[in-house]
């Protein structure tokens, strides 16, 4: 056992070494030339560094672009070191990036950054959900008029809502590959639903009812209350869903729960 | 509400019958893969290199570099976003 926490001690003291920069718990581990052993840790802490601003920028390819290299690079070395990475997969790390620009100091001239972090961490996210099978369409048709008012869907995996008083998606489409950064429009408040159909992200731009009806829908709220006010009808938003797979199943009053 | 309920019941009636179709259609044969009703403007974009686990990255390429404190010019914002300038409208402004 004394063998085993000694190892972990070690381990710890590296990790703390190449992470944090805390060196003087490890250093005495470290055979030969000080001076040396310093500089090979440094060789770690920055390819570690670099894996993790490039797993950042693979997944915000758009906020990277927005504001440059030099920019991008200090924010995600900050993030690292407020919110470093929780889980060994790297596609699952920058989570915590769009609220950490929406406090960064340095890009309070810029307040529509963070959403446009959460529009790219939607799209990131919707890439590698989970499939789901689809709704049974004869299931819900064998449903009792009586109770489809009491009806919760849930939606597929993928599907991500990204409700903005910013032109996210305009910004976003304006940063593609081939574009020079030029948004098409230069106001708007954007709820962009993200989604992955046939192996690909989609996004499309909803208007603030249906954003808010598949908002309900996703909490698993009964249709007869998502679908809201009078003077808006829902069904095209459902038959949309629907039409793209989005229903993934749905629950009856009796399983409620 | 009866208005209400009668809402609900036509808009599943359009879910059922879409997703009937698009049963009916797989098993014909005739499913193009264009969803019904797929006219909006949507963007459907595969992610290049995603599945890059950092070997671009190699540990030697740390070598070369130093872990300088933070310049003042790795604040300022010098991407594409110098083109939105002051253009986006704040929310509510006109």
């Amino acid at each position: 056992m004394t063998g085993t926490g000694a190892l972990a001690r070690m381990q710890a003291a590296f990790a703390s070494a190449v992470t944090d920069g805390d060196e003087a718990a490890v250093t005495a581990h470290l055979a030969g030339d000080p001076a040396l052993a310093r500089r090979r840790l440094a060789i770690y802490r920055e390819a570690i560094g670099a894996n993790r601003r490039g797993a950042l920028r693979s997944a915000f390819p758009v906020v990277a672009r927005l504001v440059g290299e030099a920019f991008f690079d200090e924010a995600a070395r900050r993030l690292a070191a407020v919110a470093p990475p929780a889980c060994a997969d790297l596609n699952r790390y920058g989570d915590g990036f769009p609220a950490f620009l929406s406090t960064y100091p340095h890009a309070e001239a810029m307040r529509w950054l963070a959403d446009v972090a959460r529009l790219e961490w939607a799209w990131h996210e919707a890439l590698s959900a989970a499939d789901a099978t689809g709704i049974d369409f004869a299931a819900l048709a064998a449903v009792p008029a009586e109770e489809q008012p009491a009806l919760r869907f849930s939606l597929h995996p993928s599907v991500r809502l990204v409700r903005s008083a910013w032109p996210v998606l305009a910004i976003w489409e304006a940063n593609q590959p081939g574009r020079d950064g030029t948004p098409d429009r230069d106001e708007g408040a954007d709820d962009v639903l993200a989604w992955r159909e046939d192996g690909r992200v989609r996004m499309a731009l909803l208007a603030p009812p249906d954003a808010a009806f598949v908002e309900a829908i996703g909490r698993g709220t009964p249709l007869e209350v998502a679908a809201g006010s009078e003077g808006w009808d829902f069904a095209p938003m459902l038959v949309r869903l629907a039409a793209h797979g989005l229903l993934a199943g749905f629950a009856g009053p009796q399983s409620a729960g | 509400m009866n208005s209400k309920r009668a809402l609900i019941r036509s808009a599943l009636a359009g879910v059922i019958a879409l997703g009937l179709g698009q049963a009916q259609a797989q098993t014909s044969g005739a499913h193009d893969g264009q969803p019904a009703g797929g006219k909006e403007k949507c963007y459907g974009i595969a992610k290049a290199g995603q599945n890059d686990c950092g070997t671009a990255t190699h540990a030697c390429a740390g070598q070369a570099r130093k872990d300088n404190a933070p310049d003042e010019w790795k604040y300022v914002a010098r991407g594409t976003c110098t083109k939105l300038g002051g253009k986006l409208k704040p929310p509510g402004g006109k």
